[in-house]
């Protein structure tokens, strides 16, 4: 089914909408989740999650793109529950990887100055995403958005590991600049 | 937990803002497969291979008297055999010529650690003119996502009456022809053109005028975007959301003042968003309605150009 037929499922308040979404983008949700939590239980109970989600969300929304929409929704609700397993010292996986990697990017601090606001922050992500080849931009998003590992990106786009690996640590060096450039305190 | 990993939690929990152009841009790339060299070599090898047969064969055969016949069923065989070692060895070969630099790409560098320029550049040599390809690859895939029906060019849209009418000739400057599609279903048509990274997607529609809901222009709040920050889902009220998010303009409304209102309306709807980058043209999404009954055309916008650009290209069909 494609996308606008599910959308208007959910317009339609039909529940036949979340078998739908389930059918076409569960995996991919459950792909997304399990990156992130490592755990498939947990990553099974965020993408139930996401169908709540979405069906509180739609109406009013109608997302141009039905797979990133509902991807984010899943990320979120990924990222929310793996704040709360590392509270309780539970879980691992490629995330707490990936933030010792972002960590390089927190610029260093001017302690006068407040930390940005999420929506600026989010604003300046964007832009920074926007100055880079597209090439990069894409090994940068599979690493930090979707929580791939080198391997999968290199696979990905048929690239050898150390050429993801340079083109992310390049990549970092360059939002830490950017970041830094701005006068960004986190 | 560590202050930095907290912060660095900050930046990973703003991704989830980034700009569905850009996500959807990494969902859609292509896998590339890099060929090594010796599998080229190989293919090469066998290709020679069957040329030194084909050429003793044939040499063999002529002198040696044999019917026409003969010499058909023997060339026949030949084809069969490169064919199957076409199938047996690499699948795809660029025709950029990479494969000379396939051995730079080959050897990389050692460490992800070291600012190495050399192996990196000439990785980078080698997917250069694969980038190329993946552009023009994500620009018609851009052109062609949602689009329904079969792919036509652009003389063939231009002449399917009446729709075809309805789609501007006057594009901005340096954009040119990438793809189009006919529905005859759905009575629909898109056409996308491209400059550069820039690119416009019209989609023209026929439809029924009571059907569709314009805006009302004096009501600036339910379409212009620059009364609202980003995300627009958070600071749009919800009673106009639905109509923000894909604004239908009257054509008659748009022309009013000679253009100027038109000009008004897609300046409230194409902006620059502060993108620096590859491309810092502003871009927008809106309809507009040539309401005549039964057979109204509804046009759809989306892309990048400035708003006079966009806005003569639309007001130049009507003038």
């Amino acid at each position: 089914m494609q996308d606008k037929q599910i959308i208007d499922l959910y317009w339609a308040r039909d529940e036949q909408a979340i078998t739908e979404s389930q059918r076409s983008y569960g995996g991919y949700c459950h792909s997304i989740a399990f990156h992130i939590l490592y755990d498939h239980e947990d990553a099974d109970e965020c993408v139930n999650d996401t169908w709540l989600r979405a069906w509180n969300a739609m109406p009013p929304g109608r997302p141009n793109r039905l797979a990133l929409f509902l991807g984010t929704i899943t990320r979120n609700l990924s990222l929310d529950r793996w704040k709360g397993k590392r509270a309780m010292k539970r879980g691992s996986g490629e995330l707490t990887l990936a933030l010792d990697e972002l960590a390089e990017c927190v610029p260093d601090k001017n302690s006068t100055e407040d930390a940005v606001e999420a929506a600026e922050l989010e604003r300046l992500l964007n832009e920074f995403l926007h100055t880079l080849p597209a090439r990069d931009c894409n090994v940068f998003l599979r690493r930090y958005w979707y929580v791939e590992e080198y391997g999968e990106i290199a696979e990905r786009y048929g690239m050898k590991l150390n050429t993801v690996k340079t083109s992310l640590f390049r990549t970092r060096g360059r939002l830490r600049t950017f970041l830094e450039k701005e006068g960004i305190v986190l | 937990m560590r202050k930095e990993k907290e912060e660095a939690l900050r930046i990973l929990e703003a991704l989830s803002a980034v700009d569905e152009e850009l996500l959807a841009r990494c969902e859609e790339q292509p896998e590339k497969k890099v060929i090594p060299l010796w599998k080229r070599g190989r293919l090469w090898a066998a290709c020679l291979g069957l040329l030194a047969v084909g050429a003793l064969s044939w040499n063999a055969l002529r002198f040696a008297g044999v019917s026409k016949d003969s010499l058909y069923e023997a060339t026949q065989d030949e084809n069969a055999a490169i064919d199957q070692i076409a199938l047996q060895t690499a699948p795809t070969e660029r025709a950029d010529g990479a494969g000379l630099t396939g051995a730079a790409q080959e050897t990389g560098a050692d460490t992800g650690e070291a600012e190495d320029a050399a192996p990196e550049e000439a990785g980078e040599a080698v997917t250069e003119g694969k980038e190329d390809l993946s552009v023009q690859s994500d620009q018609q895939e851009r052109c062609g996502i949602d689009a329904q029906g079969r792919e036509v060019t652009e003389e063939e849209v231009r002449n399917w009456m009446p729709l075809g009418a309805r789609i501007p000739k006057n594009l901005p400057s340096g954009y040119v022809f990438e793809s189009a599609r006919i529905d005859e279903q759905e009575r629909q048509a898109t056409v996308c053109w491209s400059r550069g990274m820039d690119s416009i997607r019209i989609t023209v529609s026929q439809v029924e005028e009571a059907a569709v809901d314009t805006v009302d222009i004096d009501k600036p709040e339910t379409y212009d975007e620059r009364l609202y920050e980003i995300p627009f889902a958070e600071t749009v009220p919800a009673e106009y959301f639905e109509v923000f998010q894909d604004p239908v303009f009257d054509i008659n409304d748009m022309t009013g003042d000679m253009g100027s209102v038109g000009l008004e309306l897609v300046k409230s709807r194409v902006l620059p968003h502060e993108d620096a980058g590859d491309t810092d043209t502003p871009r927008g999404m809106f309809s507009v309605l040539y309401p005549d009954g039964s057979d109204s055309v509804l046009l759809r916008f989306n892309g990048r150009g400035t708003p006079e650009e966009i806005w003569n290209m639309i007001y130049s069909m009507v003038r």
